[in-house]
């Protein structure tokens, strides 16, 4: 056996010993996988570059490896880069082996079983990875005699669909608000404060952190004094509980934006067990709205502003 | 008799590493999601009885969209596995790595009061080690948390 083959075994032991046990995966990447609902349909051999769809002529490592198990890391190595250029350069195989990444695609088979696992978690929406403790402190610093600019953003569970949940999102759907004076912004949305699910849709809710977060669609308008004094002084005060249903972070957002004089459309949608406003709707009704005056809208995406000025 | 030894050497080694790919004692850090969906916890016996309706009637429709039958696909798997009704917390193994994991009614009462708003006043995060039992493809449960730690860190939420 050729030192290298021996090398690739080492890595391969290596790598299905630390399945299942929190370990970052490492090594080289071996073989590619051709997956449908969860069904391994094809391997790749990336050292032969050959495919296969016949189970029986293959053993041992050249059969590929479960994938159900492995453990995605972030964490790139260095030695799988080749294996990326590789499919880089053919479309076609990169659709077959859901290469969901275009860039920084430093482990093929992670990510092939990325796409699959993903579709295993049933209707996932994020939560604030940055929770707002005090609302009073988090506003302090705008001056609420004057006016400012309110930014509503959407990030859809898939961008440009009204679809209101997903099996197989790109992303987590939300939505939220930025509020921008004189160099001092903040940006905050609704959530649960524990968990809410079709069948415990109500929560006391909780405000989280959502400068620099991802959007598909966002519109912007120049509110009054008048206006930003009731939405601070509104979210400081905030009492009523999250409600899947009937008062989820679309609703927070629409709200504000009523409140401000601004009124936008509010599509309504069905979940199990349940329906109401929801990002992907929202997002794809804001698309499609006229105009209104002294507003502007950004329908290619990006990140939100992030939070600025410190007023302590 | 040197044949039989060796035929049953190997019969103990093939079950144990089965046993060993099956079960495994997973330490990582328990991960918080505000809006979920893994399964019917919670719902009445007529949320249940409608739910389970649903999925009948979903995947016997050829029109059914994609999202709603792989919900309920996966649903019904869950409930061949009896896990239909039970709870679930999320682990974080590491990176950007999330793990559901469903629950005993018994073991999910040592963790459902851990709030992800509380962790991140304290600066702290739950390290769970328990056994972990793989029932299916992406479908994992567990009987037994053996330890829950509090532990300086930040409680990470929705990576």
């Amino acid at each position: 056996m050729l030192p290298m083959q021996i090398l690739i075994i080492y890595q391969l032991l290596h790598l299905l010993q630390d399945l299942f046990s929190q370990q970052i995966l490492s090594g080289i990447v071996i073989s590619g996988f051709d997956i449908s609902n969860g069904n391994i349909l094809g391997t790749f051999n990336f050292l032969t570059t050959s495919y296969s769809t016949d189970s029986e002529p293959c053993w041992g490592i050249t059969c590929g490896i479960t994938l159900s198990e492995v453990m995605i890391s972030s964490n790139a190595p260095s030695t799988s880069n080749w294996a990326y250029t590789y499919y880089a350069n053919n479309a076609n195989i990169m659709m077959n082996y859901q290469f969901v990444r275009s860039a920084n695609n430093y482990s093929s088979m992670g990510i092939a079983y990325a796409a699959y696992y993903n579709s295993l978690e049933a209707m996932v929406y994020e939560g604030p990875d940055k929770p707002i403790t005090s609302m009073a402190d988090y506003l302090k610093c705008f001056d609420i005699s004057k006016g400012a600019q309110l930014t509503i953003y959407v990030n859809q569970p898939i961008a440009n669909s009204n679809k209101a949940w997903t099996m197989t999102g790109d992303k987590a759907g939300h939505s939220f608000i930025g509020i921008t004076q004189n160099g001092v912004s903040r940006v905050w949305g609704l959530y649960p404060e524990t968990n809410a699910s079709p069948y415990n849709p109500n929560d006391p809710h909780a405000f989280g952190n959502n400068e620099g977060d991802s959007y598909d669609i966002s519109i912007s308008f120049v509110i009054n004094a008048s206006a930003l004094q009731s939405i601070t002084t509104n979210a400081i005060n905030y009492q009523k509980n999250y409600d899947l249903n009937s008062n989820n972070c679309t609703d927070y957002v629409l709200g504000i934006a009523g409140s401000s004089g601004l009124f936008l459309p509010d599509p309504q949608s069905t979940w199990p067990n349940g329906g109401g406003s929801n990002p992907g709707a929202f997002g794809e009704a804001l698309r499609q709205m006229s105009l209104p005056q002294e507003t502007t809208i950004d329908t290619d995406g990006g990140s939100a502003i992030n939070n600025n000025g410190n007023c302590n | 008799m040197k044949n039989s030894l060796t035929f049953f050497i190997m019969i103990c080694f093939i079950f144990i590493s089965c046993q060993n790919k099956e079960n495994k004692k997973v330490k990582a850090d328990l991960t918080f999601r505000s809006v979920s969906f893994a399964s019917a916890y919670g719902a009445s016996d007529e949320e249940y009885n409608n739910l389970l309706r649903d999925i009948n009637k979903s995947l016997s429709e050829n029109n059914s969209n994609d999202d709603s039958k792989k919900l309920y696909q996966h649903f019904r798997k869950l409930k061949k596995l009896n896990l239909l009704k039970s709870p679930y917390i999320f682990l974080n193994l590491g990176g950007d790595s999330i793990m559901t994991v469903y629950l005993s009614e018994n073991e999910y009462n040592k963790v459902k009061s851990f709030r992800q708003v509380d962790l991140f006043k304290e600066h702290k995060k739950i390290v769970l080690e328990l056994d972990i039992e793989k029932k299916d493809i992406g479908i994992y449960y567990s009987n037994n948390i053996i330890k829950i730690s509090k532990v300086e860190g930040k409680s990470r939420s929705n990576i």
